[in-house]
C-alpha cells in the first residue's frame, strides 16, 4: 500500500550524488572542491586536525581558546576588522571546536571568493598572537563557560561522563578546558601551540558552492601556496583498559530540581563498523515514538519525563550514554531497570524484521538530509577527509548501514553493553545545606 | 618572500539575483496551498501552517499547549501505537501542534506521509488517558527548568513587560494545567483549528500536478470556520527606567534585559530603519552592545539586542548574560550604548556595512526553495506589497543615518524601559542599589515581593 502510493508522487530526483575534487598543494594543505550552482553562495572552510584531545594535561582548553584567538586579527587584518570584512562583504562565518578538530568557515554571495580565501590564507599564514587578545579572550570564555555549564540546568553532566568514562585518553577533560590552566598559561605557550597545530599540512581546505573552477585553483595556489609546511605531527595513542567493573559517580547540580540517570558505555572510534552499529541500536532504542524506550518508558509506564540514547562519537573512542528523568513518585532505579529490559532482549533476541526495515527507512532519511544545504556538506566533506580517512563516505555511508544485518547487531550489543561496562551517574539535585 | 600581493580582494560582479514565486492555489474552505517544486534531493518538505491571532487562555493557561501535545497522537482512523509506528518506519518526521504540522519524508513516501499529516491534524482523538498522562509530563517539565535561570528571566520579563492578562505575558504553573479539562481541549482545537487562515507549504521533489489532487482530496472536506475574536488590554511601558530585580540564588551570571513594547509592522515605511538601527546596537557580532559588553570589558559570551515586528504588538530587547560581579556595570553599558544609538547618528561605514550583511544575507537565501517558500508566505500573512522582495536591496540601500536616528528615537525607549535582572542577589544588590535607578523587587512569577533585605 505504501509502496504503490509512492510511485505516484516520488522517484524525480535521482539518488543523489555529491560531486568533489581534491587535490594538494605542495605544502601539504588538501583541498576539496564541491561544486553547486544552484545558489549565488560560497563556503570557505578549513579544518584543521587538532582539538581538546592534542592539548597538555596541565593546559586543557587550548584549542577551544584558539577557536576565539584567530579571529583576533593577522598581519594584514588588523585587530576588530574581521568580522566587520565579513558583514560588510555580506558574509556571515563561526568556528566550532571539538576534542578531535577545529573547523573554521565563512558563507559569501559567491563574488566574494577570492575574499574568502584570502582570509582563512591570512589566518593559516600569519595571525597576530598577542597579550590582547589573549586577555580579552580568556574573560569571555570564562563567561561562555558559565553560560553554556555551570548557570545551565544538566550543563556539566557531559564533563562528568567524560572524566569517568576516561582515565588515561585526554577525552578526559572538556574542550572548553579549565580556567585555572588558561589563566596559567603564558603567550609563548599560545604561540608555539599556533606554530605546531595550525598548519597546512595539519588542515583541509573545502570550498563549495557556486564559482568557477580553473579560477579558484589559481587563487588558491596564490593564497595558500605560499604558506609554509609546518613540522609533521605524530599523533599520540592512548589506550583505555577495558571497563570490567561497574564506576558508580553522583554529582550535584544547583540548577536543576529533578534527577537524571545516566548509563554510559565506553565504545570503539566513530571510524569502526561496531560504532556504526551502535547508532543503530540509538535510534532502535529512542528514535521516534515507536522507539522501543520511548514507547515503554516514556508513553505506556510512565516512569520517565524523558528518555534519551546517543552515540557520542569521536575518533578515537566514542561514549554510548543513555540518560532518562523520572517521573515524579518514581525513581532512577526503576528507569535503568526499563533501559536494562530492553537491552538484554537486543543482547538476546533478533530485532524483528520490520523494525530493521523501519532502522533503514530512518537512516536513509537522515543520510538524504545530511547533505541538504550546502553548509553540512562542505562541513561533512572536511570531516570524512579528515577525521574518517574516506571521504567517499559522503556518497558510500548509507551502504554501510544498509550492510548492517540484525545479527550484527545482537553481537554489537553483547560485546559492548554489559552493566559491568558502564558508568552509572546520579545526576542530581544540590542537596540544601548538606 | 611575502612580496606577493596580499591585499584585501575586491568583490567580483554582484550575483544576478532571480526571485522565483512558488506555484499557488487556493482550496474552497480558505486554505492556500504553496509549492516550491525542486528536485535537487529525493526528499519533501510540508509545512502547515495557521496564521491564527494570539489569544489569551487565562487561568486555564496551557490549554493550548496541552492541544498541541495532544494533537499527532493517531485519529479516530488509526490508533496512536499504530500512528507512530508508521511515521517512523517510513522514516519520516512529523511534529503537530495546534496551530499546524511540519512533517519532512523521502520524496517515495510523500504521499503517505501526507495522509497522516492531514489524519493527525483534522480527525484527531482526544482522550483523558492521554491528557492526564500530557498533563503531568508537563508539571514535571516546568519543574525541571524551576532554577533556570533563563527560563525565570524570560517568564519575568514577558509577564512584565506584556502583563499577565495578554497572551504573550501569561504563564503555565502547575494550578493553571491542573484546570484543563478534556472538553476544553477539544473546545480549544475546533475554535482554533480551521482553514480561514490556513497555509500549505509543500517543498521538494514532487510534481504540482500530481500533488495538487492529493491536497484536494485530504484538505477539501476540512470545514470552514472562523476563529473567535477576542480582546484584551494593549501592554503599557513603564513612566521611568527601573530596574526589576528577580533574586535567583543559584545563579552564577546575571541575566540582564532591557525591554520596551513596540508595534512594528513589516510594511511600515520605518521598518527597514529600525531593523538596521536593531542591528548597529546588538543584532550581530559588531554590535555596539557585544563590542562593548563582550570584546572591550569580557563581561559576557555575547550582548545582543532583538527588535520584533509584524501584525501585533512585540518588544524590543537587549539581553546578556554576565559576570555577577559585573552586574551594575553592565547596566550602565546598555543604558549608555542605547542612549548612544539615539543620540549619534551612525558613521556613514557602519551603516554601509550593515547594509552590506543585509543584502549579502538576502542573495544567499534567495534562491534557496526555502526562502521563496518563506518570502511568499510573508508577502500573504504580514500584508506587504507583492513586489516587497523584489524591491529588498533597493529599500535597505536608500535607508540613510538620519532614517537610522529618528526609528531609534521611536522605538529605542530608554526613558520606558524596563532592566530586568535576575541574578543573586546577596552578590549583585549591593552595586546595583548605588546605580539611582528606582529598583522594584519581583518574585520568580513576576509577582512584586519586598526586597528581602527590608524583611531582616
Amino acid at each position: 500500500m505504501v509502496l504503490s502510493s509512492a510511485l505516484m508522487l516520488g522517484g524525480v530526483a535521482s539518488a543523489q550524488k555529491i560531486n568533489f575534487e581534491e587535490y594538494n598543494l605542495d605544502n601539504g594543505l588538501h583541498v576539496v572542491l564541491h561544486h553547486d550552482p544552484t545558489a549565488p553562495v560560497i563556503v570557505t572552510s578549513v579544518m584543521y586536525h587538532v582539538g581538546s584531545k592534542d592539548e597538555n594535561p596541565d593546559r586543557t582548553g587550548f584549542a577551544h581558546f584558539f577557536e576565539h584567538l584567530l579571529f583576533e586579527g593577522t598581519e594584514n587584518i588588523k585587530r576588530g576588522e574581521w568580522m566587520k570584512i565579513v558583514t560588510a562583504n555580506g558574509g556571515t562565518n563561526n568556528a566550532n571546536t571539538s576534542d578531535d578538530r577545529t573547523y573554521y568557515y565563512e558563507v559569501f554571495p559567491s563574488n566574494n571568493l577570492e575574499l574568502g580565501l584570502w582570509m582563512e590564507s591570512e589566518r593559516m599564514m600569519h595571525p597576530i598572537i598577542n597579550q590582547i587578545g589573549v586577555d580579552t579572550q580568556n574573560g569571555v570564555i570564562k563567561e561562555e563557560k558559565r553560560s553554556r555549564y555551570d548557570n545551565q540546568p544538566y550543563g556539566n553532566f557531559i564533563a562528568v561522563v567524560k572524566e569517568n568514562i576516561f582515565k588515561n585518553h585526554p577525552y578526559r577533560w572538556t574542550t572548553i578546558g579549565s580556567m585555572e590552566d588558561l589563566d596559567a598559561a603564558t603567550l609563548e605557550e599560545f604561540q608555539a601551540f599556533n606554530k605546531k597545530f595550525y598548519t597546512p599540512n595539519n588542515a583541509v581546505l573545502v570550498v563549495a558552492g557556486d564559482f568557477e573552477k580553473n579560477m579558484v585553483k589559481e587563487w588558491i595556489q596564490k593564497y595558500f601556496g605560499p604558506i609554509k609546511k609546518g613540522e609533521t605531527i605524530k599523533k599520540q595513542t592512548f589506550v583505555e583498559e577495558p571497563i570490567t567493573q561497574t564506576i558508580k559517580a553522583t554529582y550535584q547540580d544547583p540548577n536543576i530540581q529533578i534527577p537524571m540517570i545516566v548509563a554510559a558505555y565506553r565504545t570503539p572510534s566513530m571510524k569502526t563498523r561496531d560504532a556504526r552499529v551502535l547508532d543503530l541500536i540509538s535510534a532502535y532504542l529512542s528514535d521516534g515514538k515507536s522507539s522501543k524506550l520511548y514507547k515503554k518508558v516514556v508513553d505506556e509506564k510512565k516512569v520517565a519525563l524523558q528518555i534519551g540514547a546517543f552515540s557520542y562519537s569521536q575518533e578515537d573512542y566514542g561514549m554510548y550514554i543513555l540518560y532518562g528523568l523520572p517521573m515524579e513518585s518514581h525513581t532512577s532505579e526503576n528507569i535503568l531497570k526499563e533501559i536494562d529490559e530492553e537491552i538484554v532482549k537486543i543482547q538476546t533476541e533478533l530485532i524483528s524484521v520490520k523494525d530493521y526495515q523501519k532502522l533503514q527507512n530512518k537512516f536513509e532519511n537522515r543520510f538524504v538530509n545530511k547533505n541538504s544545504n550546502l553548509e553540512g556538506t562542505a562541513e561533512n566533506l572536511a570531516s570524512y577527509y579528515l577525521l574518517y580517512g574516506d571521504i567517499n563516505l559522503i556518497n558510500t555511508e548509507m551502504e554501510l548501514y544498509h550492510s548492517i544485518s540484525r545479527e550484527e547487531i545482537k553481537e554489537v550489543a553483547k560485546k559492548y553493553l554489559n552493566p559491568n561496562q558502564r558508568l552509572l551517574l546520579d545526576y542530581i539535585p544540590t542537596k540544601e545545606h548538606a | 618572500m611575502q612580496t606577493q600581493d596580499r591585499t584585501q580582494p575586491k568583490p567580483g560582479k554582484a550575483p544576478v539575483i532571480n526571485i522565483k514565486k512558488p506555484q499557488i492555489f487556493v482550496l474552497e474552505n480558505g486554505l492556500k496551498v504553496m509549492i516550491v517544486e525542486n528536485h535537487k534531493l529525493p526528499r519533501v518538505t510540508f509545512n502547515l501552517a495557521l496564521d491564527n491571532e494570539p489569544f489569551i487562555e487565562g487561568n486555564k493557561k496551557g490549554v493550548d499547549e496541552l492541544t498541541s501535545n495532544l494533537i499527532g497522537n493517531g485519529s479516530f482512523e488509526i490508533t496512536k501505537d499504530e500512528f507512530h509506528e508508521e511515521i517512523d518506519f517510513l522514516g519520516a518526521n512529523i511534529d503537530f501542534s495546534s496551530h499546524g504540522a511540519y512533517a519532512t519524508s523521502l520524496s517515495k513516501y510523500a504521499e503517505r506521509t501526507l495522509e497522516l499529516l492531514a489524519d493527525g491534524t483534522l480527525n484527531p482523538n482526544f482522550t483523558q488517558e492521554e491528557l492526564d498522562k500530557e498533563k503531568s509530563k508537563l508539571v514535571e517539565r516546568l519543574k525541571s527548568q524551576e532554577k533556570s535561570v533563563a527560563s525565570i528571566s524570560h517568564r519575568v520579563v514577558d509577564a512584565l513587560t506584556f502583563g499577565t492578562s495578554h497572551p504573550y505575558g501569561e504563564y503555565m504553573t502547575e494550578q493553571t494545567l491542573e484546570r484543563v479539562t478534556l472538553e476544553d481541549i477539544k473546545s480549544n482545537y475546533k475554535k482554533y483549528f480551521v482553514p480561514e487562515n490556513a497555509y500549505l507549504v509543500i517543498i521538494g521533489d514532487i510534481k504540482f500536478k500530481n500533488i495538487k489532487p492529493v491536497v484536494e482530496k485530504l484538505f477539501g472536506s476540512w470545514k470552514k470556520n472562523s476563529t473567535p475574536k477576542l480582546t484584551y488590554p494593549a501592554p503599557q511601558n513603564v513612566t521611568f527606567t527601573q530596574i526589576n530585580f528577580v533574586d535567583v540564588p543559584n545563579a552564577v551570571q546575571s541575566e540582564i534585559s532591557l525591554v520596551n513594547t513596540i508595534n512594528l509592522k513589516m510594511n511600515d515605511p520605518d521598518f527597514f530603519p529600525a531593523v538596521i538601527a536593531n542591528h548597529i546596537l546588538g543584532g550581530g557580532y559588531n554590535g555596539y552592545l557585544n563590542m562593548n559588553l563582550r570584546e572591550k570589558n569580557a563581561w559576557t559570551y555575547g550582548a545582543s539586542s532583538n527588535i520584533g515586528s509584524g501584525k501585533y504588538v512585540s518588544k524590543l530587547i537587549a539581553t546578556s548574560a554576565v559576570r555577577s560581579t559585573a552586574t551594575d556595570s553592565a547596566v550602565i553599558e546598555f543604558i549608555k550604548e542605547i542612549k548612544r544609538i539615539r543620540t549619534e547618528k551612525v558613521t556613514s561605514e557602519i551603516l554601509s556595512e550593515v547594509k552590506a550583511g543585509f543584502i549579502g544575507r538576502f542573495v544567499m537565501q534567495v534562491e534557496k526553495p526555502q526562502a521563496v517558500a518563506r518570502y511568499a508566505l510573508n508577502i500573504e500573512t504580514e500584508n506587504l506589497p507583492v513586489d516587497f522582495y523584489e524591491n529588498y536591496i533597493k529599500t535597505i540601500n536608500a535607508v540613510t543615518a538620519d532614517d537610522v536616528l529618528r526609528a531609534a528615537n521611536k522605538y529605542f525607549l530608554i526613558d520606558n524601559t524596563r532592566i530586568v535582572i535576575a541574578g543573586k542577589g546577596a552578590e549583585v544588590l549591593p552595586g546595583l542599589e548605588k546605580l539611582g535607578i528606582p529598583i522594584f523587587y519581583f518574585d520568580n512569577y513576576g509577582n512584586p515581593v519586598k526586597n528581602t533585605k527590608d524583611e531582616e
